[in-house]
Formats: structure tokens, sequence, C-alpha cells
């Protein structure tokens, strides 16, 4: 009988394999290790609850990101998003005193309805999604500053705080597990429901899809919308943090997001994405900004390693990855 | 005209520690048509990557003209003369025909800037060698046909004062006047001294066009025979070891009623008009034709990938609305596509996933896929349709081209479907896959499932099929039994000029 070569197993190829599917850990803890030699502190309980505070709304903005860069496209939109619902979460909590379970509900209704427009425009007016949300990006930038006129809304709510940016369960930080309850989410969502194999199928090939007959219209509005609500998440952690609406943040957040979708393995052409990769691509980048900082270098210094670190991982990919 | 202008002594090479070319000797003289046949994953494909310098062979030695030569890139071999055309044409489609003919040669007219007059020259005069003046240098590649391309890339090798032409199945996407435009041209490369190695998977062209035959097996030379020895008979049992009593086995089935009924279906679009026939159960309608005669289009439109202008669809004696395939799938068709790669699967999938690529959307509770329904799926028309493959969790790309098209044809089958169309579907196979592919439809028609099929293989046509229609530029120009029919009046009625 035939046999073409793939169709063998052998020691080589397997770990191969493993080397690509765990690369990201593998960059993980040998950051660990690193900072562990270099820095007193880094091992310390305290210290992990801080990096998990510090990565929960990248985390939560990349577990939607893997969606849209597994269906192909990319959402440079989500920073404006997490900043204009959080001036809105800051205006009907403090300006209307509007019940805080009503709040949440509705700003993540706007967070899904902005990424929903996104979607549209991907979808229905067949513009590229870079350009789409490059441009929603503006959009809703501009609208936040509008609104505010620049200036910070305040959001006072003790409650609404200590939900999402100072509660402590167990000893872990709220943000921590709200970050864990969307990381089950996300996963469950691409790996075991219909709408994430239609996510993957769609990004692995869009015409093998249509044929297969798929929605893939739909599938890609539900991904953008879900993006929206993910980015509206993300924003409730960063704004209970700093007790504001704030118009100007989140300018780097939608890109911080690739990198650690990127970062776990996730390719950038669409097809194959996991959840578990997004999980350590976002505390590589957490890991890297608090060794740093403990380390005492500066900002700059952070920039110039993170971006050393993703070509790295990107090269890793690409070695392991050709045949 | 025997001079030997390329030798292999004693190539060897394997991947993995999976061997997959051993011990090839063997000559090619200078000025030869010489073919290369055997079937998918025989070792074709690695030689041909080994003589132009993409692989290193593992052993063994390549002498050009006597010399030995050893290449560490596809550079050196362009450098020594040898001339790769891939299935896949590398071509910048945005840029000129001149500029792509002389991309490999770009410095010879200007070290910084190209000098667009001299190369334009160079080009005109490669053109007319080739008796391809029609060919405008300054049109973009992506105007042209595929088969004009493929003259491109001959003309980039003439440039290039090739010594050594290889052609990857150059024929398998253009149209059979198209191909006899090749051939005449491989036939004139001959004349020049050019020596083409020439891989095809439609041995009517190799007896045509070929001095010499090699055929491997296994990745082992099992033998080259002179033209005057070529024959179906000899070649194929070469090919694959054992003499094929009969590669088209036909299943008799009882017809049945009349499950699909098309009425005047038009779409001056997709460059079809007024078709209409009926399909019964148990049968295998085929459609024959030139490519381009609109018959893929025809089945997109039945399958709702495409609007109809005109004209409506019956099924079941019930006139049926397809807007789009997921409302032909709930009707019970399913369409397996002429390109797999393209349209049928998806290549980040395993195997089991692509199997359940239609399934998935159906076993789902609330949106939850029922894995372990799947996964017994999976395994049962790995089973049924002899997918040979080490598991089903395996990617689906680094199956052979014959168990990928068996995958593409499982995934539709757990939803029972009553028409299966079939476009093309043993485009690129080997032997003995393909014999799987018709066993598989001789089963499924007699469970009462009806078949289209567009095929631009004759013989297959001929032998798997109750009746063919035959196609030519839009319209069905006549129905023909298959039994009583041949391959030459199937070509008169596709060819003939319209009135």
């Amino acid at each position: 009988m035939k046999q073409t070569l793939s169709e063998r197993p052998n020691a080589l190829s397997i770990l191969g394999k493993l080397l690509v599917n765990l690369r990201s850990l593998i960059i993980l803890v040998l950051l660990g290790v690193l900072f562990t030699i270099l820095s007193p502190y880094f091992l310390l309980a305290r210290n992990f609850a801080n990096v998990g505070t510090q990565i929960a709304s990248v985390a939560i903005g990349a577990f939607g990101m893997t969606f849209v860069i597994t269906t192909g496209g990319i959402d440079l939109s989500i920073g404006s998003i997490l900043a204009l619902t959080s001036i809105f979460t800051g205006i009907f909590i403090s300006t209307f005193h509007v019940n805080l379970g009503v709040v949440i509900a509705a700003i993540l209704l706007m967070g899904t309805l902005m990424g929903c427009v996104n979607g549209i425009g991907v979808v229905y007016l067949k513009i590229e999604p870079l350009l789409m949300t490059l441009a929603t990006m503006f959009i809703y930038r501009g609208v936040g500053l509008r609104l505010t006129g620049g200036r910070p809304v305040p959001i006072n709510s003790p409650l609404f705080k200590t939900i999402f940016a100072g509660g402590v369960v167990g000893g872990i930080p709220s943000p921590v597990i709200i970050t864990l309850a969307f990381l089950v989410l996300c996963w469950f969502l691409l790996s075991k429901s219909i709408f994430g194999y239609n996510v993957r199928a769609v990004g692995g090939n869009i015409e093998a899809a249509r044929v297969a007959g798929i929605n893939f219209s739909l599938s890609k509005l539900v991904t953008y919308s879900f993006m929206g609500l993910m980015a509206a998440a993300a924003g409730f952690i960063v704004s209970g943090r700093l007790a504001h609406g704030i118009p100007t943040i989140g300018e780097t957040f939608a890109l911080d997001c690739v990198a650690a979708v990127i970062l776990g393995g996730t390719a950038l052409a669409g097809g194959r994405g996991t959840i578990m990769g997004t999980i350590v691509g976002a505390m590589i980048m957490g890991i890297l900004n608090n060794g740093m900082t403990l380390l005492g270098a500066q900002y700059y210094t952070e920039l110039i390693v993170k971006g050393i670190v993703i070509c790295v991982a990107v090269v890793i990919d690409n070695v392991t990855r050709r045949k | 005209m025997s001079d030997t202008v390329l030798s292999l002594r004693s190539i060897s090479k394997s991947f993995d520690g999976v061997t997959v070319l051993e011990d090839i000797t063997l000559d090619f003289r200078a000025g030869e048509v010489h073919a290369i046949l055997g079937e998918n994953g025989a070792g074709k494909s690695t030689l041909i990557k080994i003589v132009s310098g993409y692989h290193p062979p593992a052993s063994g030695t390549i002498l050009l003209e006597g010399k030995q030569v050893s290449f560490g890139k596809p550079k050196d071999a362009l450098n020594a003369g040898i001339h790769t055309i891939y299935q896949e044409l590398s071509l910048c489609p945005h840029m000129s025909v001149a500029e792509n003919i002389i991309m490999n040669d770009v410095r010879r007219f200007g070290r910084l800037v190209p000098r667009r007059k001299a190369y334009t020259l160079a080009v005109s005069e490669a053109l007319a060698t080739l008796k391809q003046q029609d060919i405008d240098p300054k049109t973009s590649v992506g105007e042209l046909s595929v088969a004009k391309r493929q003259i491109v890339e001959i003309a980039k090798a003439i440039i290039g004062s090739a010594k050594i032409i290889i052609m990857d199945e150059p024929t398998s996407s253009i149209s059979k006047s198209d191909s006899e435009v090749l051939q005449d041209l491989i036939l004139s490369l001959k004349g020049a001294g050019i020596t083409v190695l020439y891989i095809s998977h439609r041995l009517q062209e190799v007896y045509q066009i070929a001095d010499r035959a090699t055929v491997l097996r296994d990745g082992k030379l099992i033998g080259t025979m002179e033209r005057a020895d070529f024959s179906d008979d000899s070649i194929i049992s070469m090919m694959v070891g054992r003499k094929l009593v009969n590669v088209y086995p036909k299943t008799q089935t009882p017809l049945g009623e009349v499950v699909l009924e098309v009425k005047d279906l038009t779409d001056e679009k997709g460059g079809f008009r007024d078709i209409s026939f009926a399909l019964r159960r148990g049968e295998i309608l085929g459609i024959g034709g030139l490519v381009g005669a609109g018959r893929s289009e025809l089945l997109e439109a039945i399958f709702g990938l495409r609007r109809s202008s005109k004209g409506h669809i019956l099924l079941g004696g019930r006139k049926a609305r397809i807007r789009n395939p997921k409302q032909a799938i709930r009707l019970g068709l399913s369409f397996i596509t002429e390109d797999r790669k393209k349209t049928g699967l998806v290549p980040y999938f395993s195997v089991q996933e692509n199997i359940n690529l239609v399934n998935a959307q159906f076993l789902n509770v609330g949106g939850i896929l029922r894995t372990s329904a799947l996964g017994r799926i999976a395994k049962r028309y790995k089973e049924r349709l002899n997918i040979r493959s080490r598991s089903l969790s395996q990617l689906i790309t680094t199956l052979s081209g014959g168990n990928q098209q068996k995958v593409a044809v499982a995934k539709w089958l757990e939803r029972d479907p009553r028409v299966i169309l079939f476009d093309e579907p043993t485009k690129g196979i080997d032997i003995g896959a393909k014999a799987e592919i018709y066993t598989i439809m001789g089963e499924l028609v007699l469970k009462g499932i009806a078949i289209i099929m567009v095929s631009s293989e004759l013989p297959e046509l001929l032998s798997v099929t109750d009746r063919i229609l035959v196609m030519r530029q839009g319209e069905v120009v006549v129905e023909l039994k298959s039994s009583t029919t041949s391959q030459e009046e199937i070509m008169k009625h596709a060819t003939k000029l319209r009135n």
C-alpha cells in the first residue's frame, strides 16, 4: 500500500509539533525563570495577582480578537470602543444614576452594536476589515472626545469599582476572576460551538465554507459584534481601575490585543487560532511588562523588548511550521 | 540527437526517514521530449524538485553535459539552463508580459534600471520564435488565459536560454484546443534542441508528443520505454504494478423515477442558456464539453451558488427555489466541486473536521457541537470510503490528493442526498484513487441516489455514465447514450463551431 511521507509519525516530527504547539508556553516559562533569577520580588503571590490584574483588559480584548483574526480579519477600533463605552458608563452612573445591572447590560449592548457596525461594513459594504475598523477607530474616538470635550467622566460607584477592579474573592482579584470566566466562555465558543467551528472554517477557506452551506456573512457579523462586546467588557476593568471614563484611553489597546493573539500562535492570515494560546500570549506581555518594571527599566525599553519578543515568536513559528 | 544532456546517477531522497526516491539512474537526451509518469506520490514531483534545485538529493549525483553539478538553490539550476514550469504558474499577474518574461534575466538589460526598449525587443523575438506574436508584450499577464500564461512561462525559459524545460502537468487546467497549441510548441522546442521533461496524467498527450517515457512507482524507477513501445496496457500496468482489468467499473443500476428536472435554465453571466434535462434515481448523467462551455456554472446554478436569470428546477416533481447552498443542502443536493483545494476543503482543519464540514451545521444542540456523534460519523466514513490517514485528527493537507478527494465526497454523504453533483471528480488524482471514486459513485447510485458528473476525461465519461449531455458554448448540443457513443463523437459535438 502506498504511504506518503507525512502519513507516518516519527520522533522528529512529534518533537517539532510539540515545539509549535508549546512555543508560546516555552517563551512564557523562560521569561518567568529569567525574571525570577533577576528579581526577588517576581515570584511573590502578590506580584502574580498584580500581573493578572494588569493583563485582564488586554486578555479579554485578545479573546475577542482571536475570533476576529481567525476569520482572517482584524479590528483596530476596539480601543475606541473601549473608551467610548467607558464614557457612557460614567455618564449613566454619575449623571443619570442608573441601576448598575442595567448599566452593565446597556454598555455591553452598546459595545456589541459598535462591533456590529464594523461587521456590517465588512460583510455587506465589503470594506476590508483593516480599513473599516480604521475608519470606526477614528469615528468612535471622535464621538467620545466630542461628547466629553476631551475631559474624563468620573464614575461614582464604589460597587462598580469593587466588582471590576478592587474586589478580592478567595485571595484572587476580581479582574482575574472575570478574565478566567471569559477564558472558559471563549475557549468553549471557539472549540466546541458551531459558531467557533464556522469561524475557523470561514477563516480557513471561505469558499469551501460557502459551498458547505455555512452562513459566512452571519459568522463574520457575529464575530465583530462579539468583539465589540468584549471591548466593552475590557472597558469595565479599565474604567473600574481609573474610576473614570476617559476619552483618550486605550489608544494602543487594539494593537496590544493583536500582539497577544499573535504571540499565542494564531495565524494572522486566518483559519488557525486558539484561546489557550491567546491567554499565554497575554501573559507573556504581562510578565514582560511586570518583570521589566521590577528591574527598574523604563517604559521605553519595555517597548523595545516587547517588539523583539514578538519578532522572535513569529520567527519561531515560521521556522517550525516550515516543511 | 541521442547525446545525453542530463544524467541522474543513483539519486535517492527521503523526508523524515521515509524514502521517497530510491536509487534513480536516468539519462535525458538532448532535444527529446521525455515523459515522466506515475501515480500521485510515486516521486515525480520530488524528482523534479531535485533536478530544479529545490531539494538537494540525499545521495547520488547529477551530471549536466557530462559535468557533475550540485544545485544549492533553484537559481543555480536556472543559471545552468534548467527551467521548471510548475502547475501553479509563477507569474506576477499585475506586471506586463515583457516584465514577466525577463524576470530571471533582468540584470541583462541594465544594472539598476532595465532598459525597456532592449527587453521589449528581446521579448518580442522570443515570442516570435514561439510563433506567438499575437501576445502583446505590454499587456498585463492577469488578462491572459491560462494557456497563454503557459506560453509566457515558456518564453521566459527561452529568453533564459534554457537547455532543459520541465513542465509539471501543463495541460491539467486548459482546454483541449489550447493543449494542442501547447503540444505544437513543445515539439518546436524539441526542434530547437531543447529537452523537455513532461509530467502529465493524460496518457493520450504523452503518446502524441513524447519520445520516451519513464515510469516511477513508490519512489523507484520501474522502466523507461521508447515511443514505439507505448501502450495503455503496458504503461498503466507499470504505473500501478498490476494489470487493471477494468479501470472504470460501471455498476448496472435500475433507473427509478425522475428526481431532478431542470427546465430552460439560463444564466447569461454564467455563460449557459436554455438548459433542460431530467435526472432519474440511480442514474449517472454525464456532462461533457470543453472547458469554458458553461458546465461548472450550470452545476453552480443548480446548487444555488449563482442566480439563474430564467428557467426553474424541479425536485421530486416540486418546484424548488434554491438561492444559496444551505437551501440546496436542505433539499437533498450535494456538490463536489472541481477544485477541492479552493472550494472543497479547509486546509487548517483535520480530516474529521473536514468530513463534518456539512454535518456540523446540523449536529449541534443549541449551538454546541455534538462532538462524539461527529467523531463516530468521521470514523464511519473513513472506513467506508477507505480514507487512508494515520488518524482522524491529522491535518487534511497531509493526505494524498486521492484521499483528500474522498474526504471531499464524504462530507456530503451523512445528509442522505438525493442528487450529487460531481465536478471533475478525479482531477489530479492517481489511477488507483480514481477507481475508488468510481466505485463509490457506483455504490451511491445503487442506493437510489442520482448523480450528475461533469468531466473532461472522455474515457471516464464514457464508462461511468448512463447518458451524456454535450455542452458547447453554453448550450446542450446533443444527448448521447454512453454505451453506444464514442470519444470521437463527443469531441466532434463539443468542438464544432456554432453556425
